[in-house]
């Protein structure tokens, strides 16, 4: 593919132009740094809960628990995904992005860098030890809220330079269906841009004047039913670019191509429609939401498992037929052509496999009545770390393997490629051992969210002992996995020899026609509303209609 | 007697025929995704089985 760009204005060896290549790269570089601080606290965490270490006096587990989840599952993955998706939209619409978008995505960087800032000096002076999904009555200090608030609205900035891109690139090419990657990004956006408008509205009229003390209480449930309204949405806003990933760039990387684009565009169609309307699937365990509603999320819910079958059939089409050009024969003997020693596909395929228990136990998680043998156990915390833990952060480090380079016109090397390789190695044990333990403590009871404690030596809990010490180890790989992985990152940034690497970008093999409607984007913006409607409308103004008595603000710490 | 017209319908079928993927060998894929299926069911069955014991 010829990629236009000015000779003058691009790095050497890059394939997209400089000022889009540092934005990216500035999200990135955030993205990474939240990752390592996130990893530290992670790790010290594990050991905590394990009984292998204390904490010393100025600190405590459920600081550490907040600085974990916020700059892990908040700040690194919305960081990535922005830079992730700018330089995938440059890289498909000629190598460059153009006035309007650039401003966008810097506005967006400034705004989301002062409200991680804002967080993070909260949560260090303890003043916001309310762990990530900041559930009221538990109170932190106004600044962590509006932080918070300028980090969405950041991210909404980025999303409207991606639709600047998307629209320039239609004007320029009427009546041709947008560049598959574009669409997802596009799709992305949409899909967080109407999943954070809740959650906004909860930060801004429930928790800041409650935090102010300009009201003295707040509604929890309806709190919590914005909160989860954007809460699972959340999930698939870091799932979607890891699709991007294997549904764009994997094929491309293993000498293969899209299997089928209408197949992709279709998926990503279903997650915008079916990924928002299910939040109470977190709340099955809730007073306050008739049994009904419940139903009517749960059946949405299972629903939204069929884009992710999809995407699982998707992949494995695209291995067995690239594997077969290759030579492979047999039921399985096409897996043995796929390249194991590339880095660029081992870490993201070591996620998919990580994803095929952690989809299993998002069905389970979501079926109500067996919710209640996990609700609030250390099985959830086991989930999440199976699916944007492996799935996702895998599928993360294995673009940074060849975006970062790309990005800064340098080699991916082969010492480089073993290092990530090793990483993987270290990231996948760690993960599998720590998340085992964790699914089996939590079917036998072990609840999340709590600092290292025998419960007065009852022996049930002293049974779960060794597996929270092979939790606190696989921790410990976690962390290792984690230095030598910004080791490497820093590597590629900096030292590695200038030279190409590439944007993988797969095309299908033939010319596929594509249905129109796929990229009518008001049809599927008034079914989502509907379908939001249907599944939050009454229930919404239910519990504003009768309101339980508010609760005045708490602090436990 | 083919006419010119049938001539341009034939081309056009052909062309069309080009623009779909070869019939592919998925076999694997099959297997695959029934074994993804399994697993699921697996799962879901050992956890609903549980609780039945505790309900």
């Amino acid at each position: 593919m010829v990629i236009a760009r000015k000779l003058d204005e691009a790095i050497p060896h890059t394939p997209i132009q400089r000022s889009a290549a540092t934005l990216s790269l500035a999200y990135v570089w955030v993205a990474y740094a939240a990752f390592g601080l996130a990893a530290l606290a992670g790790m010290l965490q594990g050991m905590v809960r394990g009984g292998i270490i204390e904490l010393p006096s100025w600190t405590n587990y459920y600081q550490i628990l907040t600085a974990h989840g916020v700059l892990m599952a908040l700040i690194f993955t919305t960081f990535f995904i922005v830079g992730f998706i700018f330089s995938g939209v440059a890289r498909t619409t000629g190598g460059s992005l153009h006035g309007a978008a650039l401003k966008f995505g810097w506005a967006g960087w400034i705004l989301m860098v002062t409200g991680t800032l804002m967080a993070v000096v909260t949560i260090v002076m303890n003043e916001a030890s309310v762990l990530y999904t900041f559930y009221a009555p538990l109170k932190a200090s106004p600044y962590f809220y509006i932080g918070s608030a300028l980090l969405v609205v950041g991210s909404w900035l980025a999303g409207f330079g991606v639709f600047a891109s998307y629209r320039k690139w239609k004007k320029e090419n009427p009546g041709k269906m947008s560049p598959l990657f574009v669409f997802m990004g596009v799709t992305t956006y949409v899909m967080w841009i109407i999943a954070t408008l809740p959650v906004a509205v909860e930060v801004l009229f429930q928790l800041i004047p409650w935090s102010l003390g300009l009201v003295p209480t707040i509604n929890i449930m309806l709190s919590r039913t914005l909160f989860w309204f954007f809460g699972h949405p959340l999930v698939y806003f870091w799932l979607m670019p890891a699709y991007m990933a294997w549904y764009v760039c994997i094929p491309r990387i293993i000498g293969g191509h899209v299997f089928s684009d209408s197949l992709s565009r279709l998926a990503f169609i279903c997650l915008l429609l079916f990924s928002i309307p299910v939040g109470f699937h977190h709340q099955l365990m809730e007073p306050g939401i008739s049994a009904g509603w419940k139903m009517i999320h749960v059946v949405l819910t299972l629903i939204v498992v069929i884009p992710s079958l999809m995407t699982a059939f998707s992949m494995f089409a695209v291995f067995e037929t690239t594997g077969r050009k290759k030579g492979g024969s047999g039921l399985f003997g096409w897996l043995k052509k796929l390249p194991w020693t590339d880095v660029r596909f081992f870490a993201p395929f070591v996620g998919m496999l990580f994803f095929i228990p952690g989809g299993a136990g998002g069905i389970i998680n979501a079926s109500n009545q067996i919710n209640a043998v996990i609700h609030n156990t250390i099985w959830v915390t086991g989930h999440f770390h199976i699916t944007v833990g492996a799935a996702v952060a895998l599928t993360f480090f294995g673009v940074s393997f060849w975006l970062i380079p790309a990005l800064t016109g340098r080699k991916l090397t082969k010492i480089a490629n073993r290092m990530g390789m090793v990483q993987t190695v270290f990231w996948a044990v760690g993960m599998f051992l720590m998340s085992l333990a964790m699914h089996t403590m939590g079917l036998q009871g072990a609840p999340r969210r709590t600092d290292y404690t025998t419960y007065m030596d009852h022996p049930t809990a002293l049974g779960w002992m060794d597996y929270q010490r092979v939790m606190a180890f696989g921790g410990g790989l976690l962390f290792v996995s984690a230095v030598l992985l910004i080791l490497i990152l820093l590597y590629l940034t900096f030292y590695a020899p200038k030279g190409n690497t590439e944007y993988p970008i797969a095309e299908t093999e033939t010319k596929q026609e594509v249905p129109r409607i796929l990229e009518r984007w008001p049809v599927w913006v008034g079914l989502v509303a509907f379908l939001i409607i249907l599944a939050y409308g009454y229930p919404i103004m239910e519990q504003i209609q009768h309101q339980a008595p508010g609760s005045p603000p708490f602090r436990t710490w | 007697m083919e006419t010119q017209i049938d001539k341009l319908e034939q081309n056009k079928k052909s062309k069309e025929k080009k623009t779909q993927p070869e019939k592919e060998e998925l076999k694997g894929t099959f297997a695959a995704v029934l074994i993804v299926g399994g697993i699921i069911l697996v799962g879901w069955l050992g956890v609903f089985g549980l609780f039945l014991e505790r309900a």
